[in-house]
């Protein structure tokens, strides 16, 4: 029989130490090993999930092949989707009115990156569980769009960035060489150079911008200011617009739109959404417009090839960062099952439905490995679409992103009809102070 | 513990001094604690029995402290994590408590030596503290070590989860979202309840510094729509309503509805319980009467201008004499359309005329100014861009639509203003018949069954009283009137009405019973339409269209709003192809007439239909627009009677089926054929073009931006109506 050591046969404190040991020690490896269980095992709540999103506009409705096969392997959690308004704003509010009168019982919420602070601080959504989560393959930017006070509460399902798309084929007949990288003022001298020379038929304007009166109207004036070498609002919500760089930006809106039939910015863009400018640009109206990737197979079908096969049109990166856009997938508060649908959320951002979005549905993914992955061959605007997430940015993360970008629209509406020349940033500045206070 | 006492007080001149450096090690005890005066200042061999507790604590603490970081980071990594904090801590917690436990508790000593020497200037007392003082240096003796230790550990680590933490109790940003309310307004309202609900918004933030209530407004031009939406409860919030639910054609369910009229609200069928919801006036906005527009250089032609009075009666025969043509939206989409035609309804039943001669006299009226467009503000843009002849045309519109026409303004999103916002040339002269009606704009509450709360109950009653407040404010700086009819009202440069005949300023508004009857009597002008849709669901459509969508998507589309077109008296149904049971084509819905609830029901089975069309291998169309027209042609009725096909026309029919489609159509000559092609320039896929070159079949194309206008270009052809 083995001798206990003299230390221990001997010591009132081995006893003690043990026993305070064994009485912490014990209940923590149950739990702990509860947990860890419990996350492996991933026991689902049975019953439907319901996911509420905006218009499926995915090519052939992959959005909704991916449901169909969740279905398929999840008979217990069947899920449907509910679309909303194509317009982001009632999306919103149908999302925000559903779970603050209890009106829908929606499990999962399809929603802009930008609103995500604004539904977590308003309790509408359950933080994500990310001790299932691999958050390394997402993109920092996308990810860090999806965070509100240090919590994760979406995922990031797909990315976007906006593209600089141009006439190559005018350019060329010019005899002007597209620049490596564009800036906002060899923007403007192109287009000059071009109606001095004279004006080819049907061109109108040198640029289209979808500034109609919703979310396109903020994007296009934070680029503007970004590039401009300004900041609307600085981290953590500090706003830095009443500045002379913030006022270049805005200057370059209300003096764009000035000139009749030589406005460098179409008078229009002031009603223009995406699909206007897209249309717009694919008549031959524009020498420039600012889009999403997602539009260079259509603009390049419109437009097609030259004489000698080269296409008509040019992709660049924007002068400056690229507001990013893209959804995230979050869990609605009131949801009674959680777990299914983290999920489902985990099966539609995964790295197989990501790649099937990006190449049949054209929805750009948010993971960086099917980025990398992906080849021209597959995907034709791949590349841009790296280029663009690149330097991309995220908007003011506040849970009162409605009223910022009111505020916003507001004053671009002011620059866009000649009230605003854009010197009054102090004015704004006080108004988005009050805004990113809640007031 | 008196020897303790004793022998350990340093300073006390009747004992022995304290080893340097630890002046509360005695110099003889219990074991226990010799050895840990041993531990602190030079820890023997062998002698960790008593540090234990110490190192356990910490590498506890440690575990512990490591498993909320775990919480954050994925399983694999939450385990190693948690383990090697627990390893961690024990080597730690061994290793500070040597060094750190030691210094402090020499520190501690010092500073109870330094306190005692103080105390020992009084002898008696420092007697009396012997006891004390022993309990202390028991105490310390007892708790420092572990607690140094452990806290320690918890330092270190609380540095390391600093952000995590600081967002745990850093306190939420004061003001919680606002709630949200979701308005839906009448389009000619848009631009003033917007201002008016932000003025809202900032009334509600100005007492506690936070914005309370958060305003959507939203717009639906058609009423048919909204009347559709209401009734079957906005739709249930289940899936398959893609492209029809409300939601998805109108926007969130409303809390506030702004129609332009009251005779909108009645028209909304009226039912209890679910799924419609309880539709409540609170009362009107602003006011607009409405008015006859003349232009300006033809009022002298009418001759109107000295009279006393006006009644609709003198200016139709005035405007027929004159050769005007007289335009009005269409009273099955638009308010200011059906009060006008109120209006005229009851001015040709009046003055005891007689019976039979005013339906004469009303069905000349109908077909002289048709059916289209569909509001005011198409009907003005429709002028302004010349699609209609400004000096030849007088419009039927309310006083603030002709009032920002006019001024160039805006007039709707899909027309802005004027170019360069000039006023308009020329400028619309403003009449106003007598016994006219006008435009209320009510603020009717929304209560869906089932659900609300108090709070929104509360922002919508005072959104409301805020409407009430401020009609002097932006809601009539462009032409509305407050709600008692004129006063305040200020005009646009350039958009002030010359106003030729003024009735009076009292607003008036229709008996329910006399729109009703107005609509009846529209309706019986028109020939009943017999249509039958026939819409190609093979996978020849499944090509894209519209981004995003497929020929079948934007044919589906497509198909729901001609559907939409048809009302009470016409008669609907609905084929596709691929055929079933020997048949080229599958009888999805039968054709029924279409009378009230039955008719909307009729129209609920063909959206459902659409929803989940029966697929099946590319076919041509060609048979079954064949069997259709010959269908059509059998049941011989009067009215109008269409096919309507919408299909990709993949694949193309062969020689022999065109002649044969042709063969049919030759042989019923009433029975019209329309066909709609999904897509931009689909009307030129070689199956479409050989069908409208050897059958004579009139071609509709565009993708989802265009199928609004390519399905009234249809109507419009169809129904041979004034087309701006």
């Amino acid at each position: 029989m083995t001798r206990l050591p003299q230390f221990i046969r001997g010591s009132r404190w081995f006893w003690l130490a043990l026993a305070l040991a064994l009485l912490v020690a014990v209940p923590l490896a149950i739990v702990g090993g509860l947990r860890i269980w419990e996350r492996l095992a991933g026991d689902l709540e049975p019953g439907p999930i319901v996911l509420a999103s905006g218009t499926d506009v995915s090519l052939n409705r992959q959005r909704q092949q991916l449901i169909d096969k969740w279905n398929l392997e999840h008979p217990a959690n069947p899920a449907t989707m509910v679309e909303l308004s194509q317009v982001a704003d009632l999306q919103r509010s149908q999302m925000v009115t559903a779970a603050q009168q209890r009106s829908a019982n929606y499990d999962v919420l399809n929603i802009d990156a930008q609103w995500t602070a604004e539904f977590a601080r308003g309790d509408l959504l359950r933080p994500i569980d990310e001790t299932r989560l691999d958050t390394g393959d997402y993109l920092d930017v996308a990810l860090d769009g999806a965070r509100y006070r240090d919590r994760l509460w979406g995922v990031p399902f797909n990315a976007d960035a906006g593209l600089l798309y141009y006439r190559a084929d005018l350019l060329r007949q010019y005899g002007i060489q597209p620049p490596d990288h564009w800036t906002w003022r060899a923007m403007n001298d192109t287009w000059v150079k071009i109606i001095t020379f004279g004006r080819p038929e049907g061109l109108r304007s040198g640029i289209g911008l979808n500034m109609g009166a919703y979310e396109g109207r903020t994007i296009n004036m934070l680029e503007q200011v970004w590039d401009a070498g300004g900041e609307v609002v600085r981290d953590p919500n500090i706003v830095t617009v009443d500045t002379e760089v913030a006022s270049e930006g805005f200057r370059r809106i209300a003096n764009g739109v000035e000139g009749g039939r030589y406005a460098f910015i179409d008078p229009r863009s002031r009603g223009w959404a995406e699909d206007n400018v897209v249309q717009s640009f694919n008549n031959g109206e524009l020498l420039f417009m600012r889009g999403w990737p997602v539009a260079y197979p259509q603009v390049d079908k419109a437009l097609g090839k030259d004489a000698n096969g080269r296409s008509r049109v040019g992709v660049a990166a924007l002068p400056g960062p690229s507001v990013l856009g893209g959804q995230n997938l979050a869990i609605a508060a009131g949801s009674q099952r959680p777990k299914a649908a983290q999920a489902l959320i985990e099966f539609l951002t995964s790295a197989p439905a990501q790649r099937q979005l990006f190449f049949r549905g054209g929805l750009a993914p948010a993971r960086e490995s099917v980025l990398e992955d992906t080849e021209p061959s597959q995907v034709p605007y791949v590349n841009m679409l790296r280029l663009a997430l690149e330097t991309a940015r995220n908007r003011p993360v506040t849970p009162y992103y409605p009223l910022f970008t009111r505020v916003m629209q507001e004053e671009g509406a002011r620059l866009l009809s000649g009230d605003s020349d854009g010197a009054d940033t102090p004015a704004l500045a006080g108004r988005l102070k009050r805004v990113l206070q809640g007031g | 513990m008196t020897e303790h006492r004793e022998t350990g007080r340093p300073g006390s001149g009747g004992g022995s001094e304290p080893p340097p450096g630890n002046p509360l090690i005695p110099d003889d005890g219990e074991d226990a604690r010799a050895g840990w005066a041993q531990t602190a200042v030079q820890p023997p061999p062998g002698n960790t029995v008593e540090r234990l507790p110490v190192t356990i604590f910490f590498s506890v603490a440690s575990a512990l402290l490591a498993d909320i970081v775990a919480q954050q980071v994925p399983v694999p990594w939450s385990a190693l994590l948690v383990a090697m904090a627990a390893i961690v801590g024990a080597v730690g917690g061994r290793m500070l408590e040597r060094v750190i436990a030691a210094d402090f508790s020499s520190a501690t000593a010092r500073g109870i030596a330094a306190v005692r020497s103080g105390f020992e200037r009084l002898q008696p007392l420092w007697r009396m503290m012997g006891p004390i003082d022993d309990a202390v240096l028991k105490l310390a003796k007892f708790l420092i070590r572990p607690t140094v230790a452990g806290l320690t550990a918890a330092v270190v680590l609380a540095v390391l989860i600093a952000p995590k933490i600081t967002a745990m109790v850093s306190p939420e940003p004061e003001c919680a979202p606002p709630k949200e309310l979701p308005v839906l307004i009448s389009p000619e309202l848009a631009g003033q309840i917007r201002t008016a609900a932000a003025g809202f918004e900032d009334e509600q933030a100005a007492s506690s510094g936070c914005r309370r209530v958060h305003v959507t407004v939203y717009t639906e031009e058609k009423l048919q729509s909204v009347i559709r939406a209401l009734r079957v409860g906005w739709r249930s919030d289940t899936a398959g309503d893609r492209l029809s639910s409300a939601f998805n054609t109108i926007g969130p369910r409303p809390v506030l509805w702004i129609p332009s009229s009251m005779a909108d609200v009645q028209q909304v069928p009226r039912s209890s319980g679910e799924p419609m919801p309880e539709l409540r006036p609170l009362g009107p906005t602003v006011w607009s009467p409405l008015v006859l527009g003349v232009p300006e250089n033809r009022a002298k032609d009418l001759d109107l201008a000295h009279r006393d009075s006006m009644n609709w009666t003198q200016a139709l025969a005035a405007l027929r004499r004159e050769r005007i043509r007289l335009v009005r939206p269409n009273p099955d989409s638009s308010a200011a359309g059906l009060l006008h035609t109120t209006a005229v309804h009851e001015a040709l039943n009046g003055g005891g005329a007689d019976a039979s001669r005013a339906r004469v006299e009303f069905r000349r009226f109908e077909h002289a100014v048709g059916r289209s467009p569909s509001s005011d503000h198409e009907l003005l843009c429709a002028l302004r861009d010349g699609r209609l002849p400004r000096d030849e045309t007088a419009v039927m519109v309310s006083e603030e639509s002709l009032i920002a026409y006019n001024a160039g303004q805006s007039l709707g999103e899909p027309c802005g203003g004027a170019p360069g916002g000039l006023a308009a040339d020329p400028k619309l002269l403003a009449y106003y018949p007598e016994s006219g009606y006008g435009l209320d704009y009510p603020v009717v509450q929304v209560n869906w069954p089932g659900f609300g709360d108090d709070q929104t109950q509360g922002f919508v009653g005072r959104l409301y009283q805020y409407l009430a407040r401020n009609v002097g404010g932006p809601l009539i700086g462009s032409g509305l009137r407050d709600a008692h009819g004129g006063h305040g009202q200020r005009y646009p440069p350039g958009g002030e009405p010359p106003t030729m005949y003024w009735a009076g300023n009292e607003p008036a508004r229709p008996k329910p019973e006399s729109v009703r009857r107005t609509l009846d009597e529209v309706g019986q002008t028109r020939d009943a339409t017999r249509m039958l849709l026939t819409v190609d669901t093979s996978d020849g459509m499944d090509a894209e269209a519209s981004p995003g969508l497929t020929r079948l998507d934007v044919a589906a589309v497509a198909a729901e709003g001609a559907a939409g077109y048809l009302g009470d008296g016409d008669t609907l149904g609905m084929w596709t192809v691929p055929g079933t049971d020997g048949r080229p084509y599958t009888d999805a819905v039968r054709p029924k007439k279409l009378e009230g609830d039955r008719g909307l029901d009729q129209l609920d089975l063909i959206r459902q239909e659409l929803r989940e069309p029966r697929r099946g291998a590319r076919q041509s169309v060609n048979q079954a627009i064949e069997a259709g027209v010959e269908d059509l042609g059998r049941q011989r009725t009067p009215g109008t009677t269409a096919l309507v096909v919408f299909t990709s026309g993949d694949p193309a029919p062969d020689r022999e089926g065109l002649l044969r489609v042709r063969a049919a159509m030759d042989a019923n000559p009433d029975v019209r054929v329309f066909v709609i092609a999904p897509g931009r320039d689909a009307c030129k896929a070689e199956g479409i073009d050989g069908l409208a070159r050897a059958a004579e079949v009139t071609c509709h194309d565009g993708d989802l931006v265009d199928v609004e206008d390519t399905v009234r270009g249809v109507f419009e052809d169809l129904w041979k109506v004034t087309t701006p």
